[in-house]
């Protein structure tokens, strides 16, 4: 499938803001299931864009307004093909135990998403549920695709009573929140099973086409998890709304957590307070070029 | 492998009684053993004195908090260390430092160490100073580590051992130098015959390895030291490093990023900078990339690394390699990349989050010191033996929940070396600092202190005395002295950051404040209370208006006895010595003395010892306001005395240390424009006030000018230029215009003009000249007032000498309304100097951070 996708960042300050200096985390990843067509980030007002790789080889660009600005408008505009993704849980005949063996060998490169981090910590809270979850003799695939349907029946999508910094501990008591935090509790209960999960931050189109369904995460850029198969593959699964990734999903960047792939961070001196919003367009194209 | 075998301490002198370096200690130690007392005592006292100028150097900043107790005088003798051995030392440092290095650059990019198992991966990754941020950034691919430390101690065999590693940021050397400087000072002669290596070239070393970090194909590459400020118990080293080398100290707020360049904020705009010396952990570098609540970093400071433009020393991450269970490993570090072993040995180090280590230690307590892994400081470090048996359990939990945090050394046996203070002669275990450059010298700059089992971190509380000179022996006796080439460089000017310009201009007003608040009060508080219903209560009430105006009040302050609370006789006290109040002197000094405290290295230490000592008196004075002894000094006004004496002192020091360079006319400034706002405030309440925007102009009485004039200190100057009683417009030209009386608004005024000129130079930026424009445009306007029309009824004008005695002295109606004007253009100036100088642009808020933090 083909998508353009539109996505608008804008910041309005309560007073002229200067000296701000902001990184963009907003270009699709190009791997073999996702072919970036095109991609142009526009800001206003006019500031050059300097582009890096990060760790975790996502693209980041990065730009800095030191003269005097009351709002700063970020639009980034991507045409992505997404390709067909094979199942690769089916017929995966490991138990939960099997798999934390069997990835030994590649343990020093999948560290990083075998550590709690940040916005993943292990706490005893989360082992009890990784206990009951992904039991080390259960079967791998099972018990992983059985955690997203955890996740999906047993917390409810409600925009507004989380935001970045609350912790796990607070969704785990509220059984609330949005899609970020639902990566983040799925990949901390799969971290305290001892296997590795990374954080993926992306698009997703919502809207019902032709039949199929209408997705959850509509307004902004969406989140979900990917867990590591021994086999060296990364399954990428959506437990906000409890599928695995599809054709449907447009991956920007990964990493152990939310706090390695912000869409946008940045700092600014000046202004007291800012007001932020937010669009992102998914539409599917026939495969046409938009015009940047 | 070296752990320490149990005994006594081992003793310096029994140890090869024939090496150059003990046969120089002993003649030292001869030497002070033939000193008469007296001498001694000299020598002891001129230390004292040296220290009590230098204000305390290496301890806490404020001197009612200093622990003395432990101390017991400056140390005479100096720790001698052979040429030879200091070779091996030396030989030592620099292959850890060569493998160090590879290993930064390695971890940073391939990360082929890992790879091949020879490092537990886990320690990196888990580090939280491990940043993946500076992984592969280009520029710092060649040389990670500039200026290293090393703490080395000798065990009870002579062998030396390195304590600890300080490869982020190496400090103290500045306290070396400076105990040299007071031994050659205070006891020149003990050194005399014995071929010590200098020190004094390590700043222009450290400064040479910045400029070869850079390699600027046209010149000078501009450095700046980046530091936290005076919170930092490094502080004064910082300091003194950055002063001995020519380059600014700066903070994350003096500096700016524009398109991956970064840019020094100074009163003549802005300047690029090459290379950073930094004086901060690598985490608080950035905090967009960082620590995003670090204050003192700045954001886009990595893009510009990235970019090329800009370098740091030490290199951006290699503050891992100061993890200790890293340093575990070193010995296979130094193998893998140099294929030696390694020339200097540590004290074996026990990592904990092996199971059987972890019980060896829990079971041999007594012997063990733990120390987390990678977070320094005497408050991550547990010497087991002191620890009380129910903290005990409490700590072991917590390291058995997470083990790979913490490392274990068995404690070493020192040996012990010989001091000579002035409570006599001793033995004391020591440690030595000595200061790596670049990847194949150690300075023979080192540090050495006293009295810590550990190398605990050398922090504040710790005071100069127990630091010991060392001796760094030359190894071949007459060889010539090899003196690092410096050519001859012309003496550094270096800009003035906006920051610093800032800080000294409020210092200027606050002191001028607190003055001027001193003078009127002195004179206000014998006064008859405004509110009396009596003929010399309202005489005097243009007096205390005057009074309420200078400190932030309405004119009418006094006059509103239900709004205010302050009583006839705690007028003193709100006034001197009240805290709450904005405008006491007391917050004034306050305010003064943080100005000061942030920017202490931009003036002499003279200066400061006055301001702060000015300062604690007070706020002593302040604490004990309800005891008779102050409400005494405040009644009989010889409080006031002593603050107006004291602030005199200040100016003079002022006047007499620092240089009169642009630091020197911001000061000025701020006095000047304070003292112009404050002669025009009182002029105006005493002689044409208005209330509501009124006037309420009158007689003024002769009584009144006269006490006007004793206010702002001018009956001396009235007297010289009038043989009669003050009158009106005599006094108001004497305040406004006069061109020699110093507390006059003319006066004040082209005090600011010759400042601004000499800051500005001869050829101003364009537009950077604005507040001097102002200032000549409030200089003619000053000249141009005609006390004659303002003062019609004053027959003969204001001409002196006349001695008319019956001048009526009724101003103008228009009088008061020309005073605002003056206040205003005053009052316009102080936000141009901001406008211009300052900000740049707007005023400073600490950098926020904002996250997108709408995804769904």
């Amino acid at each position: 499938m083909i998508f353009n996708i539109v996505h608008t960042t804008a910041y309005e300050y309560s007073a002229p803001a200067i000296e701000s200096f902001t990184e963009l985390r907003v270009r699709p990843r190009q791997h073999n299931r996702q072919i970036v067509h095109h991609h142009v980030t526009e800001v206003t007002p006019r500031a050059a864009l300097e582009e890096f790789t990060d760790y975790y080889d996502n693209t980041v660009e990065c730009l800095s307004v030191p003269y005097r600005h009351k709002c700063l408008t970020v639009t980034s505009r991507s045409t992505v093909e997404t390709l067909p993704h094979k199942d690769a849980l089916r017929g995966l005949d490991l138990s939960v135990s099997e798999a934390v063996r069997l990835n030994w060998p590649q343990r020093r490169e999948l560290f990083d998403f075998l550590m709690p981090s940040m916005h993943a910590p292990i706490t005893p809270e989360l082992e009890a549920l990784a206990k009951q979850q992904l039991p080390s003799s259960g079967s791998f695939s099972e018990s992983i695709l059985g955690l997203s349907s955890y996740i999906y029946e047993t917390f409810t999508y409600m925009p507004g009573v989380t935001d970045v910094r609350t912790p796990l501990k607070d969704v785990l008591q509220k059984r609330q929140g949005v899609c970020q935090d639902f990566a983040h509790l799925m990949i901390a209960i799969i971290r305290c099973a001892g296997l590795p999960a990374r954080y993926v931050s992306g698009y997703l189109e919502t809207e019902s086409v032709r039949g199929t369904d209408a997705l959850v995460g509509a307004t902004a850029s969406h989140a979900w998890v990917e867990v590591y198969l021994p086999s060296g593959i990364w399954v990428g699964i959506d437990p906000t709304n409890d599928m695995l990734e599809g054709e449907r999903h447009v991956q920007i960047g990964i990493g152990r957590d939310y706090h390695d792939v912000p869409p946008l961070r940045g700092v600014f001196k000046g202004a007291k307070r800012q007001r932020l919003s937010v669009m992102v367009t998914v539409s599917r194209t026939t495969g046409e070029m938009v015009p940047g | 492998m070296y752990s320490a075998a149990p005994g006594g301490q081992g003793q310096w002198q029994s140890q090869k009684p024939e090496s150059p370096a003990s046969q120089v200690v002993s003649q030292v130690q001869k030497s002070l053993g033939t000193m008469s007392l007296e001498h001694l005592d000299r020598i002891f006292s001129l230390a004292e004195e040296l220290r009590e100028e230098e204000g305390t150097y290496l301890g806490p900043k404020d001197p009612s908090h200093a622990d003395r107790s432990s101390d017991s005088g400056f140390d005479l003798m100096p720790l001698v260390i052979g040429g030879d051995e200091w070779a091996r030392i030396e030989a030592g440092l620099s292959q850890r430092v060569r493998a160090w290095n590879l290993f930064l650059r390695d971890v940073y990019s391939g990360q082929e160490i890992l790879k091949s198992s020879v490092v537990p991966y886990e320690i990196v990754y888990a580090d939280p100073n491990f940043h993946r941020g500076c992984a592969r950034l280009p520029g710092v691919t060649s040389s990670y580590l500039q200026l290293t430390a090393f703490d080395l101690q000798q065990d009870a065999r002579g062998q030396w051992l390195v304590v600890e590693d300080h490869l982020g940021v190496a400090e103290g050397a500045s306290f070396a130098l400076k105990k040299r400087q007071a031994m050659r000072q205070v006891a020149s002669h003990l050194m005399e015959g014995f071929e010590v290596l200098p020190i004094e070239d390590f700043s222009s070393q450290v400064m040479d390895l910045l400029q070869e970090l850079v390699r600027l194909p046209d010149g000078r590459a501009r450095a700046v030291l980046l530091a936290q400020g005076s919170s930092d118990e490094y502080y004064l080293d910082h300091a003194a490093l950055a002063r001995q080398m020519g380059v600014s100290i700066v903070q994350g707020s003096d500096l700016v990023v524009l398109d991956s360049r970064l840019f020094l904020k100074t009163i003549a705009g802005v300047e690029p900078v090459d290379v950073i010396l930094r004086r901060l952990s690598t985490s608080l570098l950035d905090p967009v990339i960082f620590d995003p609540g670090s204050r003192y970093g700045v954001p886009g400071l990595l893009s510009c690394v990235r970019k090329g433009t800009l370098a740091v020393a030490n290199g951006l991450g290699s503050d891992l390699a100061n993890n200790r269970a890293l340093a575990a490993h070193l010995p296979q570090i130094i193998e893998y990349y140099t294929g030696e072993k390694p020339l200097l040995a540590s004290p074996q180090i026990l990592e904990l989050r092996d199971i059987d280590l972890r019980e060896q230690v829990a079971d041999n307590r007594d012997a063990y010191v733990i120390r987390h892994a990678w977070k320094q400081g005497p408050s991550h470090e547990w010497v087991l033996r002191h620890m009380p048996a129910h903290d005990w359990n409490r700590f072991w939990q917590e390291v058995e929940s997470s083990p790979s945090e913490y490392v274990a050394q068995r404690i070493p046996t020192q040996m012990s070396y010989p001091c000579w203070t002035s409570s006599g002669s001793r033995s004391q275990p020591v440690t030595v600092r000595a200061f790596g450059l670049g990847h194949d010298r150690v300075s023979p700059c080192a540090l050495a202190w006293t009295g810590a089992t550990s190398s605990l971190a050398l922090s504040a509380g710790q005071s100069a005395d127990r630091i010991k000179d060392v001796w760094i022996l030359r190894s071949v006796p007459n060889a010539p002295t090899v003196v690092h080439a410096q050519a001859e460089e012309a003496p550094k000017r270096l800009r003035l950051t906006s920051r610093v310009a800032e800080s000294l201009f409020w210092m200027g007003r606050y002191a001028e404040r607190a003055e001027v608040t001193t003078r009127i009060l002195r004179i206000v508080q014998t006064q008859p209370w405004p509110l009396n219903d009596s003929p010399a209560s309202r005489l005097r009430q243009p007096l205390w208006a005057a009074m309420a105006a200078v400190s932030g009040h309405t004119p009418d302050f006094f006059l509103k006895p239900i709004r205010n609370q302050v009583m006839a006789r705690e007028v003193p006290f709100y006034f001197l010595l009240d805290r709450n109040h904005p405008g006491s002197v007391l917050s004034s000094l306050l305010s003064c003395r943080q100005n000061a405290e942030n920017i202490r290295e931009h003036f002499p230490p003279e200066v400061w010892s006055v301001l702060n000592h000015l300062y604690l008196e007070i706020a002593l004075y302040a604490e004990q306001s309800s005891t008779e002894q102050v409400k005494l000094i405040l009644d009989d006004r010889s409080l006031h005395q002593g603050v107006i004496s004291q602030l005199d002192e200040l100016t003079g020091a002022l006047e007499k240390h620092m240089l009169h360079n642009d630091a020197w006319h911001f000061w000025q400034l701020g006095v000047y424009a304070e003292r112009s706002l404050m002669t025009i405030l009182t002029l105006k309440e005493v002689v044409a006030p208005e209330i509501g925007g009124v006037s309420r102009i009158g007689s003024v009485s002769s009584s009144n000018l006269d006490l006007l004039l004793q206010m702002l200190a001018g009956q001396y100057a009235y007297r010289s230029l009038y043989h009669a009683r003050p009158v009106a417009a005599r006094v108001a030209r004497l305040l406004l215009q006069d061109q020699e009386f110093p507390r006059s608004a003319l006066f004040c005024l082209e005090g600011m003009r010759r400042a601004l000129t000499a800051t500005l130079g001869d050829r101003p930026a364009k537009g950077s000249d604005a507040p001097l424009k102002h200032c000549s445009r409030v200089i003619t306007e000053l000249n141009f007032i005609d006390m004659a029309t303002y003062f019609p009824n004053a027959a003969d004008g204001v001409s002196p000498f006349l001695g008319t005695d019956d001048l009526s002295d009724v101003p103008a109606p228009e009088f008061p309304q020309k005073l605002s004007e003056l206040k205003e253009l005053v009052l316009d100036f102080n936000v141009l100097i901001s406008d211009h100088y300052l900000d740049h642009q707007v005023v400073f808020r600490e950098p926020e951070l904002f996250d997108l933090s709408s995804s769904r």
